[in-house]
């Protein structure tokens, strides 16, 4: 095809940008820690959601004072927080917002008897333990051997610890 | 079909630089690198897109081992990559985003995959390769028009709805070139980055 013909062609095409797209970057990378901390609290909002099947996004926007629409902004990490919001948010789901670590509270682990050495076991072998109901055959440390084979997965070990099935994982 | 100027100068002819295209059939203030931003910049969507591929190609060792949450950050961390570094090259001036561009799409991989393979579990690419793409075609030297962007995580792009829904949307930006008489098959590549 002709050069100026195409030319023509492509700028008879052009059209304005009118998305947001472009300050939208700009405030997020100008506030880059910020956006960051954002979408950190709406992924372990989810993960909460995920491993809480009793609460719902409509239970959180009563539960924590907001608007429905508000908690949508909140879950695609666009909702700007003060370190106090984070802190009240974390009251009223009794979970650390900020941290890497899978969702546990302190209340509990107080209400399940050696939850810490089970949690702490946890942790550290999270990424095992994902596929060690499939790879891992033997594993000895005391009553956790039976624990590890007996669960499918990390989900369900979380959920069922949380709802106060301690017997599940202690002595199944 | 509509060209909306994304890292390019629309007053600046010949025409150089990052355009996205935006067909009528798109929200109003919307074209394709909007919506590519908005998706990727939003936890939920990037939550979710993994969950759905978490089990069959995140948890079994090939990238080695990911929770959720760290699948969704690494694809937050390439999105903000990708993002600054076509910002930056185009704020150090229009030549050094088309080096960037040129150097870093490469011609999207239109190899046929056999129905054998179709039909097999799909596989998850190289580890060492990025997970967020972009795609777009380069109609002239200097020009590259962006038809959309996605997380993509196995070896093959027909082997993911999400990527071969990607392809899709190139297939269709071509389509719209030639009903247009846009389209020079000498100059016309579809690349991804």
């Amino acid at each position: 095809m002709d050069k100026s013909e195409f030319e023509r062609k492509f700028k008879a095409k052009i059209k304005a940008d009118t998305s947001a797209w472009k300050s939208k970057l700009a405030a997020d990378r100008a506030n880059r820690k910020e956006f960051r901390r954002s979408q950190r609290v709406a992924d372990r909002i989810l993960e909460f959601l995920e491993q809480n099947k009793d609460w719902s996004q409509k239970r959180l926007a009563e539960a924590l004072d907001v608007t429905p629409q508000h908690i949508s902004k909140i879950l695609k990490g666009q909702a700007n927080f003060t370190l106090n919001t984070i802190e009240a948010m974390e009251q009223v789901l009794g979970v650390n917002l900020l941290e890497e670590r899978p969702i546990k509270t302190e209340a509990q682990l107080q209400t399940v008897p050696h939850a810490d050495v089970v949690y702490k076991e946890f942790f550290v072998t999270e990424m095992n333990l994902i596929v060690a109901a499939e790879e891992v055959e033997t594993y000895t440390y005391d009553g956790l051997q039976v624990f590890y084979q007996s669960c499918i997965n990390y989900t369900q070990v979380k959920s069922r610890l949380r709802s106060g099935e301690t017997s599940y994982a202690l002595s199944a | 079909m509509e060209f909306v100027p994304i890292f390019a100068n629309p007053n600046e002819t010949p025409f150089r630089g990052l355009y996205a295209v935006r067909y009528e059939d798109m929200p109003e203030g919307e074209n394709s690198w909007s919506q590519f931003i908005d998706k990727l910049s939003d936890a939920e969507f990037r939550r979710s897109f993994i969950q759905a591929r978490h089990a069959n190609l995140l948890v079994k060792g090939y990238f080695g081992t990911y929770t959720v949450s760290e699948a969704s950050n690494r694809v937050l961390d390439e999105f903000l990559d990708i993002t600054d570094e076509l910002a930056d090259a185009y704020q150090n001036g229009i030549q050094e985003l088309i080096l960037l561009l040129n150097e870093r799409f490469k011609p999207l991989d239109n190899q046929v995959v056999s129905e054998e393979l179709m039909r097999s579990k799909a596989k998850p690419m190289n580890p060492k390769e990025p997970w967020v793409r972009l795609y777009a075609v380069k109609v002239s030297p200097d020009l590259y028009i962006f038809s959309g962007g996605t997380i993509k995580l196995t070896q093959y792009i027909d082997q993911d709805e999400a990527t071969k829904h990607e392809k899709a949307k190139v297939d269709r930006l071509r389509q719209c070139l030639i009903n247009e008489g846009m389209y020079d098959r000498d100059a016309y590549t579809e690349l991804e980055l």
